[in-house]
């Protein structure tokens, strides 16, 4: 992993601490819409932290992860004047895309085997919590997300790590936990339910 | 209801893509699980940033000098004399694209209207497939030419995996024929279904399972459809 110098602008959680409020991230994305550079800069510069966190969590392998990030920011670059802030707050609507292409691209047979090599060096089958040696940034909001999963039921957790942390489909998770369709989408969706409360996320 | 279910496998796109196109589906007519999946999203933002990790320094580089190279799409704006309708949920996400959209979108729905046979709830369903398409993050309008007379304008989602179809200026069809609508792709012609008549004239068609076509082809063929095209299609590009 290298080392970044200067300040980490994505270190700023979305919540408190963080330098940009949801609507002057916002305001950013709509000037970027017009061509504004510096804004798009400052985009990515707040974003490109969990954007590349969150595919590197999906994907493992550190240069494919580059490379999807790269395209989730052309892809926001290309398409930001639909970036609609009524159906949900800009950080929102870039990390979608993030995980969208992360997992797209885990689910593409390329993938594959650089996944099977990265997991050698990293370990698969861990949450967050488990402290693998990583430079992860945002050890507040780790902290708390750590806290809150550690509250899910071992099932939950288990559907939660399979689907959004390592990009199965429910299908895939039900016939790898061994548990009806039916189960896993229920606690899929009460984990979430538990995740959301706990991190007292209101919209 | 079932799609009701989907919502949370939806926000961490667990989704296969059948299931996928049915939550979208659904969402496009249920406030509730819009609300739903907003705020397992904003859950996934808080997740995304306990990973936080800094990619390294070039990664800007490039994606500035690509983004420079790169033409943005269109940005919104409101065209004069187009009024929402009430709870149009993709109004405000995709103006430029429902002012462009609404006169065929009432064609779609209009020969969806006049199909005897249809009930209320299939009108209802078509609807919501309708705003569903044109709600799509990544729906693409295409025009182009059929044959000599007529033109056709299509929509296209790859996420939503479907193809609205408009055509003008087709000649009737005779007693017992129909247009049939082809996808044209490297492997050949897969049927996508067929062209309903709309009360002004003018043909549609709704069509699922697009996967990657380069084109779109029409046929006239035996009412009810034929397997592979019995001559060779008009076309145009998607």
């Amino acid at each position: 992993m290298e080392q970044v110098s200067g300040i980490r602008t994505g270190a700023r959680g979305p919540g408190r601490g963080s330098a940009l409020s949801d609507e002057d991230l916002a305001s950013l994305v709509r000037q970027t819409a017009l061509g504004d550079f510096a804004a798009f800069e400052r985009v990515y510069r707040e974003l490109s932290g969990p954007v590349f966190g969150v595919v590197r969590r999906v994907l493992l392998d550190e240069a494919q992860s580059e490379e999807v990030a790269q395209e989730v920011f052309l892809d926001v670059w290309r398409n930001c004047g639909r970036f609609a802030p009524e159906r949900g707050t800009a950080r929102s609507w870039v990390l979608v895309i993030a995980h969208r292409k992360a997992v797209d691209r885990v689910r593409s047979e390329e993938s594959a085997t650089a996944r099977v090599a990265a997991a050698g060096r990293l370990e698969p089958e861990t949450t967050p919590a488990d402290g693998v040696e990583r430079h992860v940034e945002n050890t507040l909001e780790r902290e708390k997300v750590r806290r809150c999963l550690r509250r899910l039921t071992q099932l939950q957790k288990d559907v939660v790590r399979l689907t959004y942390y390592t990009g199965h489909t429910q299908r895939e998770a039900a016939e790898l936990l061994k548990v009806p369709l039916t189960t896993v989408k229920g606690r899929l969706r009460d984990g979430l339910i538990r995740l959301r409360d706990c991190l007292g996320v209101i919209t | 209801m079932r799609a009701h279910g989907l919502i949370a496998g939806y926000a961490v796109d667990a989704l296969e893509p059948e299931e996928r196109a049915e939550a979208e589906r659904h969402l496009a007519a249920c406030d509730e699980c819009r609300r739903d999946l907003e705020e397992f999203r904003e859950t996934l933002v808080r997740m995304a940033y306990a990973e936080s990790e800094e990619p390294s320094a070039e990664l800007w580089s490039r994606i500035s000098a690509s983004a420079r190279r790169t033409r943005q799409n269109p940005p919104p704006t409101v065209p004069e004399g187009v009024v929402p309708g009430p709870g149009r949920w993709w109004y405000g996400r995709f103006p430029w694209l429902v002012a462009a959209a609404c006169a065929l979108v009432a064609v779609v729905l209009g020969a969806a209207l006049v199909a005897v046979d249809r009930h209320r709830d299939d009108v209802s369903r078509h609807t919501a497939e309708v705003e569903a398409l044109l709600a799509a993050p990544d729906t693409h309008m295409h025009e182009g030419s059929l044959g000599d007379e007529a033109r056709a304008t299509a929509f296209t989602s790859y996420e939503m995996d479907a193809l609205m179809l408009v055509v003008e200026g087709l000649p009737d069809t005779p007693p017992g024929m129909a247009y049939q609508v082809w996808y044209v792709d490297e492997d050949g012609m897969r049927s996508a279904g067929m062209l309903e008549p709309s009360p002004d004239g003018r043909y549609s068609a709704m069509s699922h399972d697009m996967g990657e076509p380069v084109q779109v082809g029409v046929t006239l063929e035996p009412e009810g459809g034929m397997p592979e095209p019995s001559k060779p299609p008009m076309k145009f590009d998607l």
